[in-house]
């Protein structure tokens, strides 16, 4: 049985629709391909990362990491 | 770059807000205990040198935004990879302060409403207060945060009648390494984070003026924090500072009769949403730079998604966000506040010079 977070999900569809309705003005006044990467790459990575989240399977998180390369380094203990 | 300008007064009003930001809601220097008083004097101190260094770069690359400015001290390429990981660091830094909010929140004023909800409907704003420009910004600014130390005055004198004025005594009691460490958490969160300014000190109008308002701005804060540090001292004293999680809250509903919660509410959305559109509006002005856009706003939606996102992914718990700011946050800000404006400053300086002796 998956634990789903469905606060985060309604986040999630609310964010897309202004994500859509931005997109499609990116299309329309020709931006370059450049923009439109960079665009799609931040969107995909927060929605592939929301969607863990909603369905309860969080991610190591980047604090988990800048963390654990401190201690490794020793500059933290 | 935006055809905008702001005086100095909104400056002034958007750099003290942003400051204020989410310390308001959490002790300064709670873990200097009774000796926290210190620890401000020294990191507002710091702060102030750290400014100094921010606005010496500002100024040495007149018109140059953050990006600008390391793409011509450290040539492209370089240049490329820093802006990226600054820009990193400000939507780290935005999803910090969205998740302060929605703890806070939760925690205090609205318990059954879910935080992801709270951050999101505080995001839409945002989004909006972004969009609209650094004028709309600064402007935002100068009405609203003076509203930040009235309400902290008015809370101070409410619960006056409930106090122990020797609560601060004795000086050093438990030694210098707590004041040192709180002093230096202060120091880079927030002194340290106004390397976000890099990217707004460029559209103040008159740039005589900037290390003045960075200073008075400095002044205030310090004084600021200091007044709510021995508010909250003489009426908690420093055993129960030590264990609460909100002080600030803990200290405004213990006047009786009067609910002053709301004042706090206030103060957060105000210090924490300055804080929030200075630091979103200087990642996605710089990432929109990097790319070469021509349009910041094109990048407001997806950068406000990532940091709601990254609030809520970043941290599992309130104690988690506190052990990161209290311990890894210094560590981690140290390249971003100290080694590359450092640095930066001495290229600005050796380039200045080799200028000037061409000139001659």
């Amino acid at each position: 049985m998956i634990d789903m977070n469905y606060n985060m999900l309604i986040v999630l569809v609310v964010f897309t629709v202004l994500v859509i309705y931005d997109l499609q003005k990116l299309i329309k006044n020709k931006d370059s391909i450049k923009v439109l990467i960079s665009y799609i790459v931040i969107v995909a990575s927060s929605l592939a990362v929301g969607l863990l989240l909603a369905l309860g399977k969080r991610p190591v998180s980047p604090s988990e990491w800048i963390e654990w390369i401190f201690k490794m380094i020793g500059v933290v203990k | 770059m935006e055809k905008a300008r702001i005086s100095g007064l909104q400056l002034f009003m958007l750099m003290t807000g942003f400051l204020l930001g989410s310390r308001l809601i959490i002790n300064p220097a709670t873990e200097a205990k009774n000796d926290g008083w210190i620890a401000i004097l020294i990191s507002g101190a710091g702060g102030a040198i750290l400014l100094t260094l921010y606005t010496s770069i500002s100024l040495l690359n007149p018109s140059r935004t953050l990006v600008d400015i390391l793409r011509h001290q450290f040539g492209k390429s370089l240049g490329n990879i820093i802006a990226l990981f600054y820009i990193w660091y400000f939507i780290h830094l935005a999803s910090l302060v969205f998740r302060n909010f929605g703890s806070f929140l939760v925690t205090t004023t609205y318990p059954r409403t879910p935080m992801e909800i709270i951050i999101a409907f505080f995001a839409l704003t945002i989004i909006y207060a972004v969009n609209s420009g650094i004028e709309v910004m600064g402007r935002l600014s100068e009405i609203l945060v003076p509203i930040v130390p009235v309400s902290s005055i008015i809370i101070g004198l409410s619960v006056v009648t409930t106090h122990d004025f020797t609560a601060f005594l004795p000086v050093l009691e438990n030694g210098i390494k707590p004041v040192i460490k709180a002093s230096l958490n202060l120091l880079s969160f927030p002194f340290g984070e106004a390397i976000v300014f890099l990217t707004i000190f460029p559209y103040l109008n008159k740039k005589k003026s900037l290390k003045k308002i960075t200073a008075l701005s400095v002044l205030l804060v310090t004084g600021l924090f200091l007044y709510i540090f021995f508010r909250n001292i003489i009426v908690l004293e420093s055993n129960f500072i030590d264990q609460a999680t909100f002080v600030p809250h803990v200290t405004s509903v213990l006047f009786p009769g009067i609910n002053l919660e709301p004042l706090f509410d206030v103060i957060m959305i105000i210090g924490g949403g300055i804080k929030i559109i200075s630091t979103i509006y200087a990642a996605v002005m710089n990432l929109n730079q990097l790319i070469g856009a021509a349009n910041y706003r094109k990048f407001t939606t997806c950068i406000v998604m990532f940091s709601v996102v990254l609030s809520i992914w970043v941290y599992e718990n309130i104690f988690e966000v506190f052990h990161w700011a209290g311990n890894i946050w210094f560590y981690y800000s140290i390249p971003f506040q100290i080694v590359i404006p450092v640095i930066l400053l001495i290229l600005s300086l050796v380039k200045k010079g080799r200028s000037q002796n061409e000139g001659t």
